[in-house]
């Protein structure tokens, strides 16, 4: 007899005739023997030889270092790569879900184009050669017209020497406008331009330093380089090494970071700048700042008169007689005692670091919150010292195209050298397009970013799109913004291409990771980078000879002889082996394992890449290049600017003149509007930091675990507050600002201020996987104007109403 | 006869739940569709619980990763009519799936919750099957699936130190969620050798077993918060 009885099947029987089964003394220990013979696994797994692969994480910008668990073919597992110095062997859950992206059954499989129209586009499958000559065909044409300049090319923070070709692509055809998209560091970036006159990376020792006061920052949700900043929190906290360092969480909600710290001091929203003011209020007036640190590297500290003699305020005045300890708890409502205690503590252990104001990973805060918190570091020395804040040095070849922000080719759509910042504002580029100044914007190419879905000002970003008649997007996915290309090129996954990238974010030392691809494409897709080298070859001419590159391959290697001839660092070794290269350097050695540029490009792939593990202390002539050379209190470069923008002063309610408007201050709060009574202040959590990831079960599934939220947006609400308004936990509610609406379900949260509530940040797509497609973006009902003159975006929180739906 | 154990450091944990992630890469666990979440039946062998306490602004929320504790007493196993779950000589709480009728008076005994029931047939849509690790069973609908500490691991583990002719040595074995940990928050080795990193931090006075007046004997130990110590100066790293 053919037994064909398959367990499902079996089971219904067996279930069915269960009170049988007993009655006729066949015993149910019996029935699961048989059972687990009928089993026949429903998923059979094929097996294989098992290998294992370097690569690195594009997720977000750290980049960390991965190892990856082959199956004849298949990827099936992604871990951590233990010699990477980003990393050393752990990974976040977005790292580990990377396998979901690499197999996502919403991949693009082959190149689109857009038959339809923008309104409802229509999308048809085409083959590469077409794609490319498509795109051939239009910059040629834009170039014969003399328009190369009306090209601008938007992209991500991933990868670093991909970023240095597409610029040099860009540069040789003829277009100054290559945008990225901000980054929750920007704030933090220039306050670091404004007070020390540098624009290369801002960097922390966190491991090193004995106290962190973090205003506002998603310190272990995303920010910077979250699992190099975890493996900090972690050493912090070693039973073993001893816990010295504290790290105190300044914010008006109970974040999961501000549960982990040491210290939660919540605070009123948008006064991280009084508190800091008040802090070095108890520095100064309790004698616990840097005397000697403050008096020879720091300007407009005292009173001062310039060369005109015109008397100037200085910091120390401006602190004293404004940011009294009782002004200050009134304005941050935060108590007396506890602002003079965190003045105290940070006075008294050194090295203390403070690092803010309120950012996300994505969107910087106010600028003044963020001279204020860098003061505190130049208060108490902790500029270029072990624990403290530091300036990463330039990686060999970066002045080819100068760090981002250093533009050279004049007539940039956005940035322009009237500019308070040196880098270009993508927040400007919608008004730019929408405006037709300073000219008409032919083409963009975006790669490796969706503006529309997570700019602050994405509505008017998907507008501007639609005035630009060629849109091409390289997403491996459709997502909000090349839902409007015409073209979609999809890019390989990490897994499937040559992966690299550089020191991530908050990261001191020069790094370049570089892995070769793990495995043949999934899908018809192409690297993004052998895109361009064929639309360089096409396109001829300048474009041809700057980028004469066979391959993406070929283009890394001569970007690794730079490295070479740079004569330091090492290749990715043990932590035992990096402290001990570490002493040599100090010491005047330079031991390399290399002797050529192909040894280093062979032992860059095997360990995974390279860096410079030795920060040298104290290159004032590098870390300090304002117009005074010291850390400027008041800044000089800001003051020449509102000198010229006298509506600057008029917003912030100051005489012209003043000199508050260049030294750090609290900046006027808005008042509550009436029939608006609750401030929305989206967050960031760790899954889908940056906006991405909601299109992976895995992330989905872990996204809100503190409220027990997935897979749908979530309003966090004070329980008292939502009694009053007679809401219960688990109602759909309507929450309105001025913008608009969404529909969303409340969850009780004792976190939140009872004049606050909070979104995640990540939902509401409509475009792209269905997986994705669920809950509401926040940004959608937030007016994004704010401190755009300055270069930074603003406008990450709202006054809205929320009633039941 | 090693007893393995897992000791999670409260104070180092982010609550980033990267174990939660790499547990079910490794474990070819089966995401359940948003409608089926919502009726709370998402799988996760291992998921960060939270508890809120307290009201604004003097509030605290402790958040803590529950995997399968490993009983040594295991409420678990008594109930199952069948046989299909028992404790290993090695001290770990197994489940044999294909012995499973999928009664679920094992999630029911578990005080942690820590067992789950396969609701719907295993989903991976396209190439997510791929994906898949060889080494571990896709369970079928219809039965319950638990934490095995990555039982394949340890039989991996096993082979590779016969092969190389020595005796399992601390690290070889080290289950998905210890090894990707970012801050180095959990530990993993066996209980019974008193040199162990494991058996150290169990006899540390942060040390204490979740829920153990149920007499449960739980072989994941947890070291309780500690407080900053205060300013003491560390030695300087060179």
């Amino acid at each position: 007899m053919n037994l064909r009885v398959n367990r499902r099947k079996f089971l219904q029987f067996a279930g069915g005739g269960a009170v049988g089964v007993a009655a006729s003394g066949v015993t149910l220990q019996g029935l699961s023997t048989l059972n687990a013979a009928l089993a026949a696994e429903e998923v059979q797994v094929p097996r294989g030889p098992e290998g294992w692969s370097l690569s690195v994480c594009s997720l977000c910008p750290a980049g960390c270092g991965l190892r990856v668990r082959m199956i004849g073919k298949r990827a099936v597992k992604i871990q951590g790569n233990p010699l990477h110095p980003v990393n050393r062997g752990g990974l976040c859950p977005r790292g580990l879900a990377g396998l979901q992206v690499l197999y996502h059954p919403d991949r693009l499989r082959a190149p689109q184009k857009n038959v339809g129209n923008r309104e409802s586009p229509r999308w048809k499958e085409i083959s590469w050669d077409e794609a490319i000559e498509t795109v051939v065909q239009r910059l040629r044409e834009l170039r014969n017209r003399n328009q190369a300049h009306t090209v601008a090319l938007v992209s991500g923070h991933g990868g670093h020497l991909r970023q240095r070709l597409f610029e040099r692509f860009l540069r040789s055809y003829g277009s100054p406008n290559s945008l990225r998209l901000p980054s929750g560091l920007d704030g933090a970036q220039a306050a670091a331009y404004l007070q020390q006159g540098v624009s290369e990376g801002v960097a922390y020792d966190l491991e090193g330093t004995h106290y962190l006061l973090s205003f506002g920052v998603n310190v272990l949700e995303g920010w910077g380089s979250p699992v190099s900043t975890m493996r900090a929190f972690g050493a912090w906290r070693d039973s073993a090494a001893g816990r010295v360092t504290k790290f105190v969480q300044v914010e008006p909600r109970l974040s999961v970071t501000a549960a982990r710290a040491d210290e939660w001091v919540a605070l009123r929203p948008g006064t991280e700048a009084a508190l800091a003011l008040g802090i070095a209020y108890v520095l100064i007036t309790e004698g616990l700042y840097d005397v000697r640190f403050v008096a020879e590297r720091t300007f407009g500290f005292e009173d001062w008169h310039d060369a005109k003699g015109r008397a100037h305020t200085g910091f120390r005045s401006l602190v004293l007689s404004e940011y009294r300890l009782n002004d200050v708890a009134a304005i941050t409502q935060i108590p007396v005692e506890i602002i003079l205690r965190l003045g105290r503590e940070f006075g008294r252990n050194r090295p203390a670091l403070a690092i803010g104001g309120h950012q996300s990973s994505t969107l910087p805060g106010d600028l003044h919150a963020s001279l204020a918190v860098h003061s505190l570091n130049a208060l108490v020395g902790s500029l270029e010292v072990p624990g403290g804040a530091l300036v990463r040095a330039e990686l060999p070849g970066d002045a080819e195209t100068g760090s981002r922000g250093r533009n050279h080719l004049p007539a940039n759509l956005v940035h322009h050298d009237k500019a308070l910042l040196p880098w270009a504002d993508l927040t400007r580029l919608p008004d730019a397009i929408l405006s037709g100044k300073p000219y008409a914007l032919q083409a963009l190419l975006v790669h490796g970013a969706d503006p529309v879905f997570t700019l602050p000002n994405g509505e008017r970003f998907a507008q501007a799109l639609k005035r630009v008649p060629f849109v091409v997007s390289f997403s491996p996915f459709l997502d909000e913004t090349s839902a409007q290309a015409d073209l979609i090129l999809p890019d390989h996954t990490d897994l499937e291409k040559w992966q690299e990238s550089a020191s991530p974010p908050t990261f001191p030392f020069p790094l370049q990771s570089i892995s070769p691809p793990v495995l043949e494409p999934v899908h018809h897709t192409r690297d993004t980078v052998d895109v361009l080298l064929a639309l360089a070859r096409t396109l001829g001419g300048e474009v041809a000879s700057a980028l004469p590159h066979a391959t993406g391959e070929e283009f890394l290697r001569q970007q690794v002889a730079e490295i070479f001839a740079a004569q330091a660092g090492y290749t990715f070794t043990t932590s035992l082996e990096e402290t001990w290269n570490r002493l040599s350097e100090r010491s005047g050695w330079w031991v390399p394992t290399y002797s050529s540029a192909n040894q280093l490009w062979e032992q860059m792939k095997q360990g995974g890449g390279w860096w410079e593990p030795t920060y040298y202390y104290g290159e004032w002539n590098r870390v300090l290049r304002t117009p005074s050379g010291r850390f400027e209190f008041y800044s000089q470069r800001l003051a020449q600017w509102v000198a010229q923008h006298p509506e600057v002063a008029k917003e912030s309610g100051l005489e012209p003149g003043d000199d508050r408007l260049c030294l750090p201050h609290q900046t006027r709060l808005p008042d509550t509007p009436k029939e608006f009574p609750l401030l929305l202040v989206p967050v960031e959590i760790l899954p889908l930091v940056g906006g991405h990831g909601a299109h992976l079960p895995y992330l989905q599934q872990i996204a809100g675990q503190h409220v027990f939220a997935h897979w749908d947006s979530w309003l966090e609400m004070n329980p008292q507050t939502a009694t009053k308004l007679g809401l219960e936990d688990g109602d759909w509610v309507w929450v309105e600002s001025p913008l608009g609406r969404a529909k969303v379900r409340l969850r009780f949260y004792e976190g939140a201020r009872p004049d606050v509530v909070h979104m995640p940040l990540g939902y509401g797509r409509t475009q792209g996987s269905a997986w994705g497609r669920r809950g509401n973006n926040p940004l959608r009902m937030i007016p994004s104007d704010g401190q755009a003159s300055a270069g930074l975006p603003r406008g990450t929180q709202t006054y809205v109403r929320v009633y039941k739906s | 006869m090693p007893r393995w154990g897992m000791v999670v450091d409260l104070t180092k944990c982010t609550a980033c739940q990267a174990c939660v992630v790499a547990c079910q890469t490794e474990n070819n666990v089966p995401c359940v569709e948003p409608e089926q979440a919502a009726l709370g039946r998402i799988i996760s062998w291992l998921k960060v619980l939270p508890e809120i306490k307290g009201a604004y602004p003097r509030i605290s929320m402790q958040l803590m990763p529950l995997p399968c504790l490993h009983c040594d007493s295991p409420p678990c196993i008594r109930v199952c009519p069948v046989g299909a779950t028992g404790i290993t000589p090695e001290g770990v709480v197994r489940q044999i799936f294909a012995r499973c009728i999928g009664c679920r008076y094992c999630t029911n005994a578990c005080p942690y919750t820590r067992r789950m029931f396969n609701w719907y047939k295993p989903n991976f849509p396209g190439e997510l099957q791929q994906a898949l690790n060889p080494d571990v069973t896709v369970r079928p609908k219809g039965v319950v699936e638990k934490c095995t500490l990555c039982h394949h691991r340890l039989m991996q583990a096993k082979e590779r130190a016969r092969a190389e002719g020595r005796a399992l040595a601390e690290g070889d074995y080290v289950p998905a969620c210890v090894e990707i940990c970012p801050a180095n928050a959990m530990y993993f080795g066996d209980l019974d050798d008193p040199d162990s990193k494991v058996a150290g931090l169990a006899r540390s006075p942060r040390a204490f077993r979740y829920l153990e007046d149920l007499g449960t004997e739980p072989k994941v130990i947890y070291l309780t918060e500690g407080e900053w110590a205060g300013g003491k100066e560390k030695p300087r790293q060179p």
